[in-house]
């Protein structure tokens, strides 16, 4: 308070500052021109009476020096006495080496001791009082010290003349700043003069006279200052009218927006003012609106509410989730952003509203589909894995870990080339890079499917895959990714080679083995024969035998009794399980007939479904013609020996059935 | 900020201007007694053959020399503006010590001071007249209506025993001459270098001294005439001093020439050695002194 007035007393006006600014340079001159002269006139003063008073003591000393060493003291005090007269001289005082006075201008000093006597044996000059300046000298001998001398000088007089100066300095000071004081006056009344006219063109503008302007003629600093006023003024009420419209504009696209705008007071809370959606929205009146604060309507407490404006105001966060209470009590999810603007000369919070409740509830919906996706795709047994279109695996589930035998961090983020995995073809060969599944589907953008190859394991072993890949599509059709999902046929594979094992071996028995061996359906066509059966019926090959006799039947081209093919079946159909053995006789392909032993069984095929009748043929024409012999000879020799043949004979052919049987049992068993 | 700047100057400038370093008083302090214990010394004190400066010059290093050998015995040299203040200072017993010349020496015996050695030799003891080379001067009798010099007239060397030597050689010293008395040995040579005597008497030491200290002035200067020795300056110590000390002081003076620093000590005071020496050994002074106020004048106007 006291500093205000003080400065409003000093710097008030122009004109006061003026004279201020006059006084303080005149006042600072003049101080330091006279404190210069003073300090030097002091300086030159002590420097000539340092001059003198060592000079004079450093004389009394050489000339007292022989008189200290003589113990003559009535000569010493004659040399003191004659110097006493010395103008300014306060005392001389001569003392030997313990303090006593030995000669002094005051002879009732003589004999005393002064107290403070130097330490070092130099010469000093000291200040001792304000107007007393002393020396003290040592007096030597040869070298050697005897005594003191000391004297002091006063120095008053000058002090009187310094005194003297300060005040004529001081009076000449006073002058120059009354006289300055004057000049500011008299140059202030002229410059501010013109100046108050734009003072007072200011003060109309600011009563609200936008259009009055300042008519300074000349050229001086005062006439430029007018011109450049009057622009600024015109600069000030386009401003003025940009503003206004600028306010109109935002005043208009509030009132109209579709969204829901408020004005917020950051302090309180309090809607200012809210646009005709937000009445529409929240569903109160203007009025109403406008007499509540956003505390009522958002769900948050007041506290967390006014946090967040002040983060809105102070600019550190302007995008806000909440949610907000409409009239009718009905809580809506909404998002708001907020920034501060400047409206009235004060500071609001500019608030747009979005209700954001429907996509809230997508939001949801959209987790919980993600969800049950993520379950079937984590408990699915078929590995997948999803790259991006660098080749990154970006997802892996559970089955692809369990199969490649690897963990989730070790397959995230690899490239699904990398050397980690090293892939296998089923030729034993690494399998090519650029025809794995995924490669073909992110260069070709082309589903592929059932693509075998196995990978190495971190333990070494082949785990074998087949591989279906699909490029995966943004929604603007732009390549994506990939995905590939694969199933574990390592047992498969395994259980395939064993087939194909016994395949290989069943076929080797059935092309070496001596008995004729065939496969024909019901209709008689044959469907498989060995290399011995054409042999046995005198065709030239397998295919020569399937070729004619499927031009009729097996019974028509082969049976001498046809008939008994058709028995033959019924029996079987009556009891499938086991296989009739029966001799028969059949056609070679010359014409010739030859006696065999047939062992048919019936199954039925497990593709088709087709009832096939398997059979084993035994050539028994010889051992016919040799029965016959025996016969022939049994019944002239030995009836008993023939039937003893016979009966080995048939125990060989049954033990052969046996055995053809159970190997048909398991080569079928394979298929 | 310019507003508070000026304040803050006007305030500054206003504080500056009252303000003005003031010494403080420290006025002088008397008492009747010294701050601190005084050692008792005692003074030594030479008789002045040179002026007070070269006397200190000159005898200082013995008085340091005597203080290292005899602590006990504490010596600070004291000088003389002249003979009648020697003489005046060891008649009121002023002095524990004193160096006097032959003639003090039975003086001194007076006042309570005994020899305890001599200072010099004998031979070395004898006085001699200063002339300028161009003064003409050939034979005493030359000297007659003209000024001599010499130091005091109670020094025996450089004036009873010149006067004594004027005396046998035809002048009377009273009435044929204007004896000035200038109060040292090398003012009474510097009397004559300056023309204000035409002879000046004096004796060796000093006289070897000037040629030291003034060559150029002792270039135009030469000694013209030799008195007969007598016997040499003294030693002396007031009754009173203890045995020890006085003991203590008179060997280390016998022991000078045994060390380089003592050599050099004699070789600045111009002297050989110091000797053995008593009251007695200074009779023959006495005797001296009887025949030259006889016939010449007496050595003290009483």
């Amino acid at each position: 308070m006291m500093f205000n007035r003080l400065n409003n007393l000093l710097f008030g006006s122009l004109r006061k500052q003026l004279m201020v600014g006059m006084v303080l340079v005149i006042s600072l001159m003049m101080g330091l021109f006279v404190w210069g002269m003073i300090s030097r006139q002091q300086d030159e003063e002590i420097k000539s009476h340092t001059l003198q008073v060592s000079a004079l003591a450093e004389s009394t000393a050489t000339s007292s020096a022989v008189w200290v060493a003589s113990r003559d003291y009535s000569g010493l005090q004659e040399i003191v006495l004659g110097i006493a007269h010395y103008p300014q001289l306060n005392y001389i005082i001569v003392l030997d080496l313990h303090g006593q006075v030995l000669a002094h201008n005051d002879s009732s000093k003589i004999g005393l001791y002064l107290t403070d006597m130097p330490q070092k044996n130099e010469q000093t000059v000291v200040n001792r009082t304000s107007n007393l300046v002393e020396a003290i000298s040592p007096i030597s001998l040869s070298g050697q010290q005897v005594g003191w001398v000391r004297l002091g000088i006063n120095r008053g007089h000058f002090q009187e003349e310094i005194a003297l100066i300060r005040r004529d300095g001081l009076v000449l000071t006073l002058i120059g700043i009354v006289l300055s004081v004057l000049a500011a006056f008299f140059a202030g009344r002229i410059l501010t003069r013109r100046l108050s006219a734009i003072q007072q063109v200011a003060d109309r503008v600011e009563a609200g006279q936008s259009l009055a302007r300042v008519a300074l003629v000349g050229e001086d600093e005062a006439a430029r200052l007018a011109k450049q006023f009057n622009r600024m003024l015109d600069s000030l009420s386009q401003r003025e009218v940009a503003i206004k419209e600028s306010e109109e504009r935002f005043r208009s696209i509030f009132e109209h927006s579709s969204s829901v705008m408020l004005l917020i007071d950051p302090s309180s809370g309090k809607i200012v003012e809210g646009n005709a959606a937000a009445i529409s929205y929240y569903g109160y009146a203007r009025e109403h609106l406008t007499s509540l604060t956003i505390n009522e309507i958002n769900t948050l407490p007041a506290e967390q509410v006014a946090e967040e404006r002040q983060r809105a105001l102070h600019e550190e966060r302007n995008y806000f989730i909440f949610q907000h209470r409409l009239a009718l009590g009905e809580i809506r999810d909404v998002e708001v952003y907020s920034t501060p603007i400047e409206s009235g000369g004060r500071r609001l919070l500019f608030s747009i509203v979005h209700d954001v409740t429907q996509r809230k509830l997508a939001e949801i919906a959209l987790r919980k589909s993600e969800g049950k996706l993520n379950a079937v795709l984590q408990t699915m047994v078929d590995g997948l894995v999803t790259i991006d279109t660098a080749g990154v695996i970006t997802f892996a589930n559970q089955a692809a870990q369990n199969i490649l035998s690897i963990s989730k961090e070790a397959i995230s983020g690899k490239y699904f080339q990398s050397q980690e995995f090293r892939q296998v073809g089923e030729n034993g060969a690494p399998f090519p890079q650029e025809q794995l599944p995924l490669a073909i589907a992110l260069r070709e953008q082309r589903e592929v499917s059932n693509v075998v190859h196995a990978i190495v394991t971190p333990d070494n072993k082949f785990k074998w895959l087949s591989v279906n890949a699909a490029p995966l599509f943004d929604e603007d059709g732009n390549l994506a990714g990939g995905i590939a999902t694969f199933i574990d046929i390592t047992e498969r594979k395994k259980t395939e080679e064993e087939i194909r094992a016994n395949e290989e071996r069943m076929r080797i028995f059935f092309d070496n083995v001596p008995l004729g061996i065939f496969s024909s359906t019901r209709e008689g066509k044959l469907v498989y024969v060995n290399p011995a059966l054409p042999k046995m019926l005198g065709y030239e090959s397998q295919e020569d035998l399937v070729e004619v006799v499927n031009r009729t039947s097996v019974a028509e081209t082969l049976y001498v009794d046809p008939p008994l093919r058709q028995e033959l079946m019924q029996e079987l159909d009556k009891d499938y399980s086991h296989w009739k053995t029966i001799e028969n006789r059949y056609f070679c392909k010359d014409g010739q007939i030859i006696d065999a032993i047939v062992s048919i069984g019936e199954r039925q095929d497990s593709i088709t479904g087709e009832t096939i009748f398997d059979g084993i043929v035994t050539d028994i024409t010889e051992r016919k013609k040799l029965e016959e012999v025996q016969n022939f000879l049994a019944k002239t020799t030995s009836v008993h020996l023939g039937e003893s043949f016979l009966k080995i004979w048939l125990a060989i052919c049954r033990r052969v059935w046996a055995c053809s049987m159970s190997v048909l049992i398991v080569s079928k068993a394979m298929v | 900020m310019f507003r508070l700047i000026s304040l803050c100057y006007l305030f500054i400038a206003f504080a500056l201007a009252a303000c003005e370093q003031q010494p403080t008083d420290k006025p002088l302090q008397y008492s009747n007694a010294p701050t601190g214990t005084q050692t008792p010394v005692n003074r030594l004190v030479p008789h002045p053959l040179y002026n007070p400066q070269k006397l200190s010059e000159t005898f200082q290093p013995l008085v340091d020399y005597l203080n290292r050998q005899v602590p006990a015995a504490n010596l600070q040299l004291e000088t003389s503006r002249d003979y009648q203040a020697f003489e005046k200072k060891f008649r009121a017993r002023e002095g524990e010590f004193l160096m006097p010349n032959p003639w003090q020496t039975l003086e001194a015996q007076k006042v309570g001071y005994h020899v305890i050695s001599m200072w010099g030799d004998a031979a070395d003891f004898k006085g001699i007249f200063i002339v300028r080379k161009d003064s003409g001067i050939k034979v005493p009798a030359d000297l007659k209506g003209k000024v001599v010099s010499y130091p005091s007239p109670t020094a025996l060397a450089a004036a009873i025993m010149p006067q004594y030597f004027l005396h046998k050689n035809g002048i009377d010293i009273n009435k044929d001459i204007q004896n000035n008395y200038v109060g040292s040995q090398e003012s009474s040579i510097m009397n004559v270098y300056l023309g204000q005597s035409i002879a000046g008497a004096t004796w060796q030491p000093p006289w070897r001294l000037f040629q030291k200290g003034h060559p150029a002035e002792a270039a135009q200067l030469k000694v013209i005439w030799e008195t007969p020795s007598l016997i040499n300056n003294s030693v002396m110590v007031r009754e009173d001093v203890p045995q020890a000390i006085r003991d203590g002081v008179r060997q280390a003076l016998l022991d000078l020439p045994t060390t380089p620093e003592g050599r050099k000590i004699l070789d600045r005071m111009e002297t050989a050695r110091f000797h053995a020496a008593d009251d007695a050994s200074y009779e023959i002074v006495r005797d001296y002194i009887k025949r030259f106020e006889k016939e010449v004048r007496l050595v003290e106007r009483k």
